[in-house]
């Protein structure tokens, strides 16, 4: 055969037509020979992992195995508070738990619900609907919605954000609008007020789009290690011009810089507010710690409604039932002295959480209101007591309902 | 009949198949060269002549030859009329083709 003298080709590398079925076996790679520059997106896929190939210490450290979403209810399912159309109001938590919005108004109003128009064949029972009822065509200045989910700083750790191995985050989502164009989202580093930003587009108007948007870690503040907002999304659905004409903070921005109001919305190219007719649906939102691409994104983790309500219940408790019948009843007989009855949260709460009574919610045994003491409330339980008046030895009860528990970030 | 050493030497300056030597008489290529002159790499082929079958058949076919080296041309016989061609893919040729020969084989 002929042989090369001097320098052998390297201009033209094999391709895999040149490569046949195990013509190349573990003992012809030398360590490290190949490595991610070798191979392109796609290239291997399960066809080509065999079964126990992949053990967990060969998993890197941005998989979670085992691990419960990072979002909370990103499917939509738990609505404590309604699921009906609501109006909705600023830093307001009105139907999804887990999920409110940024919103201020000059004439627009939108109404959210939780919706039964899902994305075909994905395995989501509902969306997050957002109807705009009034409309503010000409924005005002002031004029913004935007929704967001948060994240508590203890449970973003793994980020690492504030060092040189600050992980990218890859935010995915269902969407849907009448309303096509250009969409903003940031991310927020709470601790520091500061956020980076990219945008997605909605193509085709009233058709499900799946969009996957990611941004690099802040490598320069790290995030609180306390129970308080540390990581946020926000979706722009409407900016008005205090929010625009800034230039957009790029998502490959690894120093967050400070929020400068004017970048908030900068490349929003949709004003949702402009016509009645728009409304917007999402689900299906997760975020994923390392880059991924819509090809490689992992699938969205369905999660028990069981667990996902009680993840939502350490923001958000809420004790219903009729006071006719039901609801927590509590009697004590012939007896003439104050009672205190104490009350454990199913799931210890964020934080000592704010109390809604709703109306008529403690009554005596005949049914007339007394005006409820709360003692005290504290993130694992509340206590409230009530002291009988009127003659002695008459028979005594409470029942306790719609009151509601808040430990919202 | 005794036994000649003889060579044959050819630079090529286009794209087109080339006569690099042809058979007096039946004789051995024993080795020989093809270089590549140019800056960049370029393609080589080389071809045996069957004058009995009027057909050339392939030595060697496009393969790649980077700047600064050189193929090692192997042995091969060839009848009486026989030839070896070569040919480069580039327009300007920059293959010089160096053949070492026995000739007057019994």
């Amino acid at each position: 055969m002929a042989k090369y003298l001097g320098n052998r080709p390297t201009a033209v590398p094999l391709t895999s037509a040149d490569i046949q079925d195990g013509v190349i076996t573990a003992a012809d790679l030398g360590a490290n020979s190949v490595d991610s520059s070798e191979l392109v997106d796609g290239s291997i896929d399960t066809s080509h992992i065999g079964a126990a190939q992949v053990t967990a210490d060969k998993t890197s450290g941005v998989i979670r195995p085992n691990a419960k979403p990072l979002f909370i209810n990103g499917d939509m399912a738990v609505a404590q508070r309604a699921t009906a159309a609501t109006t909705i109001t600023h830093a307001a938590y009105n139907t999804i738990d887990r999920w409110s919005q940024n919103f201020t108004a000059n004439t627009m109003v939108f109404t959210a619900e939780r919706s039964t128009t899902v994305p075909s064949g994905q395995g989501f029972g509902y969306s997050w609907k957002i109807d705009c009822t009034t409309a503010e065509a000409s924005l005002a200045a002031t004029s913004r919605l935007m929704l967001y989910t948060r994240l508590e700083g203890q449970d973003c750790q793994l980020l690492k954000f504030g060092t040189a191995s600050a992980e990218t985050i890859t935010l995915s989502f269902w969407v849907r609008s009448n309303k096509t164009g250009t969409y903003q989202v940031n991310l927020w580093n709470s601790t520091l007020s500061a956020y980076i930003s990219s945008t997605y587009a909605i193509s085709s108007g009233d058709t499900w789009e799946k969009k996957v948007l990611t941004f690099v870690g802040d490598q320069n503040t790290a995030l609180a290690n306390t129970n308080a907002s540390a990581i946020q999304p926000e979706f722009v659905l409407v900016g008005g011009g205090n929010y625009t004409g800034g230039t957009m903070v790029a998502n490959t921005t690894t120093t967050y810089p400070s929020y400068v109001t004017n970048t908030r919305a900068a490349n929003q190219g949709v004003n949702l507010a402009d016509s009645t007719s728009n409304d917007f649906y999402i689900t299906g939102v997760q975020l994923e710690v390392g880059e991924y691409t819509s090809s490689t994104i992992p699938p969205f983790q369905h999660e028990s409604f069981g667990d996902n309500f009680a993840r939502c219940q350490r923001y958000y408790q809420y004790e219903d039932g009729g006071l006719g019948n039901s609801g927590r009843s509590h009697s004590m007989a012939g007896m003439d002295m104050p009672i205190t009855i104490t009350r454990t949260f199913p799931v210890e709460m964020r934080a000592a959480p704010s109390v809604t009574i709703g109306s008529n919610n403690i009554r005596d045994d005949s049914d007339s209101v007394i005006s409820p003491n709360i003692n005290q409330v504290e993130k694992s339980s509340w206590w409230y007591g009530v002291k009988k008046t009127g003659s002695s030895n008459e028979d005594y009860g409470v029942q306790v309902s719609n009151i509601a528990f808040a430990s919202e970030l | 009949m005794a036994n000649n050493f003889s060579d044959a030497q050819v630079t090529i300056s286009d794209n087109s198949l080339t006569d690099i030597a042809t058979a007096s008489n039946k004789t051995m290529c024993i080795g020989g060269t093809l270089t590549n002159n140019h800056t960049a790499s370029i393609d080589v082929t080389l071809k045996k002549y069957d004058s009995s079958a009027t057909t050339d058949f392939p030595i060697l076919t496009t393969v790649p030859l980077p700047s600064g080296s050189a193929l090692e041309i192997p042995k091969i016989v060839l009848q009486t009329s026989d030839k070896i061609k070569a040919q480069s893919s580039h327009a300007s040729g920059h293959l010089t083709v160096a053949l070492n020969l026995l000739t007057d084989i019994a």
